[in-house]
């Protein structure tokens, strides 16, 4: 394998990596927002079904 | 060559936030049409019959239930711009090593003082029966929302705050359609059957603004925290962003644009409505808030052109001064004191109640304006 091409794989492993945790960081973050949603909604489902009587 | 210079580094030098003078004009802007603006255009109304001043005087009021005037957006805008400031104000203390516990205490206490200075607004210390007592209020709304994007400020980074605001966003979309309100099933977006009216009757103590919801109640501040969070994004972006302003404030209109659209768009599932702040109201208001800012921005921070609103800004920089001022003080009695005599000598009877109006904002400005001169800025 020529120096060049060395590079250009390598290039293109930082490349995928870089991606790879981008599309990780992306799918983590939409799962915290549905867990805030859930949240709010099991907030408001408990403040209307709660009974202490 | 000095050693003790080559071996102790130097200081670090805490990184100055700069102004932004849209924000405080903004904010002035926001709080004179509460404070007397909105008389001065009704007043203006009466001796001169414009098309556009009637209309304009139709959007000084809040609708009935569903709907959007200019006036339903004084309130988020406030809140967003109080957002705004959190990046300038508690960023700052962040950037200079403030603990984030000494801060936590400090967002605590200064929210705790807008709760109490709310049901003091409300007349909580003239001692009415408790029936009569009235807990929610538009201060003690900023106070929780605040208090909880604040908190969540201090501990996320603008990614983390993002998804904070659309997972709260959502989350209080899918408890009004689907969470099942006793008596109205799920979904009703009516006065009696709206789900944040039914936890404002069951929870609340004393009494609620109308007898079905409060439009300040205490599950609304989910979406007043969307607010406030999205204002201390925009904050963000406008001061750590090193992005030339011009394109910033580009930025802030188009998105303001889409989001203004976006709402639009959504009505038909979701009615857009203050009094229980829906998130299409939310959205449209941020909507209209990034189109003013970004608008103000484009003119007093990119252009340079700020001296002219300095009218507003003296009233933005003591916002809540001059909130409470005027519920406390009778600046209408000033008012007549120093400028009854003149206007009824002077000025036909017709005319009496626009001179009033403005005169009675000369009077509460004056005020405003020593204490900006004199760099009184009453803050909690």
């Amino acid at each position: 394998m020529t120096q060049q091409q060395k590079t250009t794989t390598e290039q293109t492993q930082k490349t995928s990596k870089y991606l790879f945790l981008k599309i990780i960081t992306l799918i983590t973050l939409f799962i915290k927002a549905l867990l805030i949603a859930a949240l709010v909604f099991g907030l408001a489902w408990t403040l209307v079904n709660i009974n202490f009587s | 060559m000095n050693k003790t210079s080559e071996t102790s580094p130097a200081p670090i030098q805490p990184e100055t936030t700069p102004r932004i003078h849209s924000i405080d004009a903004l904010r002035g802007l926001d709080m004179f049409w509460i404070a007397g603006g909105n008389t001065l255009l009704i007043t203006l109304a009466t001796v001169q019959d414009w098309q556009w001043l009637n209309w304009a005087t139709t959007q000084l009021q809040h609708p009935q239930w569903a709907g959007f005037t200019f006036f339903d957006l004084i309130f988020p805008l406030f809140l967003f711009l109080a957002g705004a400031s959190m990046p300038i104000s508690l960023g700052k203390k962040l950037d200079q090593g403030a603990s984030k516990t000494t801060l936590l205490r400090k967002v605590s206490i200064r929210s705790l003082i807008l709760i109490i200075l709310g049901i003091i607004y409300n007349g909580g210390l003239q001692l009415h029966t408790l029936e009569n007592t009235r807990l929610c209020s538009v201060l003690g709304f900023i106070g929780i929302s605040y208090f909880i994007a604040a908190l969540i400020f201090i501990y996320s980074d603008a990614k983390h705050r993002a998804t904070w605001a659309i997972g709260l966003l959502a989350g209080y979309y899918a408890a009004l359609t689907l969470v099942n309100v006793p008596g109205h099933g799920a979904g009703t977006l009516t006065p009696d059957g709206i789900l944040t009216g039914y936890i404002d009757r069951t929870w609340i103590p004393w009494k609620i603004y109308t007898p079905h919801y409060d439009p300040e109640g205490p599950f609304l501040t989910i979406s007043g925290t969307v607010v406030a969070l999205t204002g201390s994004l925009t904050g963000s972006f406008l001061t750590k962003c090193s992005w030339n302003k011009f394109i910033k404030a580009a930025l802030l209109i188009l998105s303001g644009i889409t989001l203004y659209f976006a709402a639009v768009a959504m009505e038909h599932h979701m009615i857009i409505a203050k009094n229980f702040w829906s998130p299409t109201f939310v959205i449209l208001c941020l909507g209209w808030n990034l189109i003013l800012l970004g608008s103000l921005y484009l003119i007093m921070d990119a252009i340079g052109f700020w001296q002219w609103a300095i009218f507003f800004t003296v009233i933005g920089m003591n916002s809540i001064t001059i909130y409470i001022g005027l519920r406390l003080f009778d600046l209408h009695k000033t008012n007549h004191f120093l400028f009854a005599g003149t206007i009824q000598k002077y000025f036909k009877t017709e005319y009496h109640p626009l001179l009033t109006s403005i005169t009675f904002i000369i009077t509460w400005w004056t005020i405003l304006f020593f204490m900006y001169r004199k760099k009184i800025f009453l803050k909690i």
